[in-house]
């Protein structure tokens, strides 16, 4: 199973009712009859973390996943997002521009 | 002599361009142009005009060069594209191509032709074409050649509107939104500007409104020559490894803005493409973290490390040489999860029990619950992987409630080991806590109803099954166990000859049975009763139609002769039955017959009743006759499943056999047919019948049919700890030849 905490979108030390509340969000997201694989993931995070007995559980008995995306939430999380420098956007865009191709047809 | 012919195919393709008839080559260039295959029609004109410089041809060849050199901008490469357009010059030709050149040009860096070519034609351009060239030029200027705005006129729209949107940029990078986005608002719609806006407003709602943003991303045109921005910066909504494999296939300077735009250390990010890239077993992460583990927080790279050690136990030493020891509760718990993954049940169970002591050692309100937990687990393994006979389940258990009360798995456990145990004494306890803590939970109370059922407490009983009745009213087996306490409590009436009393509890039962559902039970007792008081019309009238709902007359006889040697009456009338039992099972079975003889049968099978015992005598040779009828395989499983529980190994053993001709193979059927010809007793199987239920157990693993595994190892292991992993991937771990 994934993350549940990361499948919800909640900090380990969220209480009962931010739990609630992000699988609520989750389920209008991806609702059963739509989404049927997703719910039942999301269903099942649910069930694991929902109260506090639950987290205690979790946290003495899941054997952590060796993947890469739990290594980024456990390391990196989700950081505020930075705004680059200006040069770095000139750089960047005339990088593109570099790669761009031009849609002759338009100016045939 | 003849010669060879050479066997190399000539490609009609190749045939066509060896002629050089004019109209073959002029149908050759036509079809070329259609299809857009300029060198090849380049070709054919070239060798039209050589026999003949025709204006048409020529023009044709013009168009060609055309087609070439956009074919060639399209793939990127401008100065080739430029070669084709100088030659279009040199051909006369009476074509535009000044948005092409003009673009070409630009593309090929070489701004200031561009600016005079474009600049010379503007005029002349489609509204389409000229939007397209001004919004490459605007790219061209945001991307560093502000020296650009120069060759432009003061009034161009490329000029006017550069400063607003590189002051709208610095802000946006400067974190000043507000500015941003009051400068993105004088950017008017035709600007050749307006894509960049598009994005930085998108950016800038990105955080706010995601959908938004996405929307107005989607508004980028894929030619525009700000989309190669907009699919950098949309790239900001996602997060780990998705974002990773998506920037990782950028360019490097797009690469830099991203990593930077996240907030990630320029480190951490090649850190995370090794990873990536690499092999990615716990062991190679392990290593590449603890390698960099200074680019993060000390104590959450040791937590991570410390994660992967119950994937990559040898990096134990490794761990502790860089991190130290890690806390007696950690090292307990990572063995215990490593032990479990090896299936070393010894050495998790060990494990747990120091993480318990570890636990224990600080008195907190969550400790208490961990414990609760630890020692749940604990039990689990316990009744897994060793005894489910051992004191130590109970100790943990009881412990686990003293510690959480509110845990209702746990009280089944607990009940579920009291019954087998035989300790009454502790069950009844144990029920009466569980309800205590429970007092509205339908398992715990069904549980609570079959006890007090069992005891002949049938106030109690009824009394639970009312309260759940109310909790949960269509629950059939609710019903049917209220009314089993309330014919419990009328046979125990008739007996004390309290027959108003008798009557009350029936008319209790008949109130609760729901119609249709009538099995004729409650009719048989009004029958008995009737009979208890001398009144021997109205019984057999009651039996009679009690027969009709019973669904046969055999099951309804069955029922009278168990009921009344259950009430000790033994009245002439009542005698008369068991002559006509034998007169009943005298006759040809058929298979709705048998089925409902069977449901009744069933109905005592929860019971351990010594009337039922004696009554299946006279009724074995009947149900052994119908043992040849046509069944469906899950009726005939239920049937000797019912035998099995009932050890009526003879009749058991007629199905089984009877399904195995049926069903040749089926590793259930023949669980049962061995089962009972050895009557439960597996030291009596032959040294070929052991083969065969070996085979019947590997059988049944291949198929993942749990539940036969599970019966066949209970037989032949007396329920010794079921250590085989049910679903079987590993089936092929299990050795033929072992002994057993």
């Amino acid at each position: 199973m994934a993350d549940p905490f990361d499948l919800l979108g909640v900090e380990p030390s969220a209480d009962d009712e931010t739990i609630k509340k992000a699988y609520l969000t989750k389920v209008r997201a991806f609702p059963p009859d739509h989404a049927p694989d997703e719910f039942q993931a999301i269903r099942a995070a649910y069930e694991a973390i929902k109260t506090e007995k639950a987290r205690l559980a979790y946290e003495l008995f899941h054997v952590p996943s060796v993947d890469i995306a739990s290594l980024w939430r456990e390391l990196v999380g989700d950081p505020p997002p930075r705004r680059p420098d200006s040069k770095l956007f000139e750089q960047m865009l005339a990088e593109t521009l570099k790669q761009y191709r031009l849609p002759a047809d338009r100016l045939r | 002599m003849v010669r060879k012919r050479n066997k190399r195919q000539t490609h009609p393709r190749q045939q066509q361009t060896l002629s050089f008839l004019p109209d073959e080559q002029l149908e050759r260039a036509q079809r070329s142009m259609a299809n857009e295959r300029w060198k090849e029609a380049i070709d054919a004109y070239k060798r039209l005009l050589k026999t003949e410089p025709r204006d048409e041809w020529r023009e044709g060849l013009t168009d060609a060069y055309l087609g070439r050199a956009g074919e060639l901008a399209g793939k990127g490469m401008y100065k080739e594209a430029l070669v084709f357009l100088e030659n279009l010059s040199a051909l006369g030709c009476r074509r535009e191509t000044a948005a092409l050149s003009t673009a070409c040009l630009l593309l090929a860096e070489k701004m200031q032709q561009a600016v005079q070519v474009y600049l010379d034609s503007k005029q002349a351009l489609p509204r389409q074409q000229d939007e397209l060239l001004q919004s490459l030029f605007a790219a061209r200027v945001i991307a560093g050649e502000e020296q650009l705005l120069q060759a432009f006129p003061e009034e161009s729209p490329i000029v006017t509107q550069h400063r607003p949107i590189s002051e709208a940029l610095n802000a946006w990078c400067a974190g000043d939104d507000e500015d941003a986005r009051r400068l993105l608002k004088t950017i008017p719609y035709r600007s050749p500007y307006r894509d960049l806006r598009t994005i930085l407003t998108a950016v800038l709602l990105q955080s706010s409104d995601a959908q938004a943003a996405r929307e107005l991303f989607s508004r980028i045109d894929k030619d525009s020559p700000f989309a190669g921005v907009m699919n950098v910066m949309r790239l900001g909504a996602l997060t780990g490894p998705e974002w990773l494999e998506a920037v990782s296939e950028l360019g490097p300077a797009a690469q830099k803005y991203a990593v930077a735009s996240k907030g990630i250390d320029d480190k951490i990010y090649g850190l995370f493409r090794r990873m990536q890239k690499g092999s990615r077993s716990a062991k190679e992460l392990f290593n590449l973290l603890a390698a960099h583990a200074r680019l993060f927080d000390a104590k959450i790279v040791r937590r991570a490390c410390l994660d992967l050690l119950s994937a990559y136990p040898a990096g134990a030493k490794s761990y502790v040489k860089q991190f130290g020891r890690p806390s007696k509760y950690d090292d307990a718990r990572v063995t215990a999860l490593v032990a479990e993954q090896q299936r070393d049940w010894e050495k998790a169970f060990a494990s747990w029990r120091k993480v318990l002591d570890i636990v224990g050692e600080a008195d907190t309100e969550q400790n208490r619950l961990r414990s609760a937990l630890i020692a749940r687990h604990l039990a689990d393994i316990q009744k897994t992987h060793f005894s489910r006979y051992s004191e130590t389940l109970e100790e943990f258990l009881t412990f686990s409630l003293r510690l959480d009360p509110d845990d209702k798995p746990s009280y089944l456990a607990l009940l579920e080991y009291y019954e087998e145990m035989d300790e009454d004494d502790l069950y009844r306890k144990c029920m009466d806590r569980a309800v205590k803590q429970f007092p509205e939970d339908s398992d715990i109370l069904m549980e609570a109803i079959e006890l007090a059922l069992a005891r002949n407490t049938f106030k109690k009983a009824a009394s639970y099954a009312k309260t759940l009745l109310r909790l949960d009213p269509i629950n059939p087996r609710v019903r049917g166990a209220l009314i089993r306490a309330h014919l419990s409590h009328a046979r125990k009436q008739i007996k004390a000859k309290k027959f108003h009393l008798a009557e009350k509890e029936l008319n209790e039962a008949d109130a609760i049975e729901r119609e249709g559902r009538s099995t004729g039970i409650i009719q048989i007792h009004r029958g008995l009763l009737a009979f208890a008081q001398g009144n021997v019309e109205t019984g057999e009238a009651q039996i009679e139609a009690a027969s009709r709902r019973a669904g046969s007359h055999l099951t309804a006889y069955l029922r009278v002769v168990v009921e009344a040697e259950r009430i000790s009456l033994s009245t002439r009338a009542v005698k008369q039955y068991h002559a006509l039992l034998k007169q009943s099972a005298a006759t040809a079975p058929d298979k709705e017959g048998i089925l409902a003889l069977i449901r009744a049968i069933d109905s005592y099978a929860l019971e351990d009743d010594a009337p039922l015992d004696r009554a299946l005598g006279a009724v074995a040779k009947y149900l052994k006759k119908g043992a040849g009828l046509d069944y469906q395989q899950e009726e005939m499983a239920a049937v000797c499943s019912m035998f099995e529980q009932l050890e009526r190994y003879d009749v058991l053993q007629t199905y089984a056999e009877h399904a195995l001709k049926k069903w040749r193979n089926d590793p259930l059927f023949m669980y049962y047919r061995l089962f009972a010809k050895s009557t439960g007793n597996q030291f009596l199987l032959r040294p070929g019948e052991l083969t065969q239920i070996k085979d019947a157990l590997l059988l049944a693993m291949q198929r993942h049919e749990t539940d036969t595994v599970k019966r066949i190892h209970a037989f032949m292991f007396h329920n010794m700890p079921l250590d085989i992993p049910i679903g079987f991937d590993n089936f092929d771990d299990f050795d033929d030849d072992e002994e057993w």
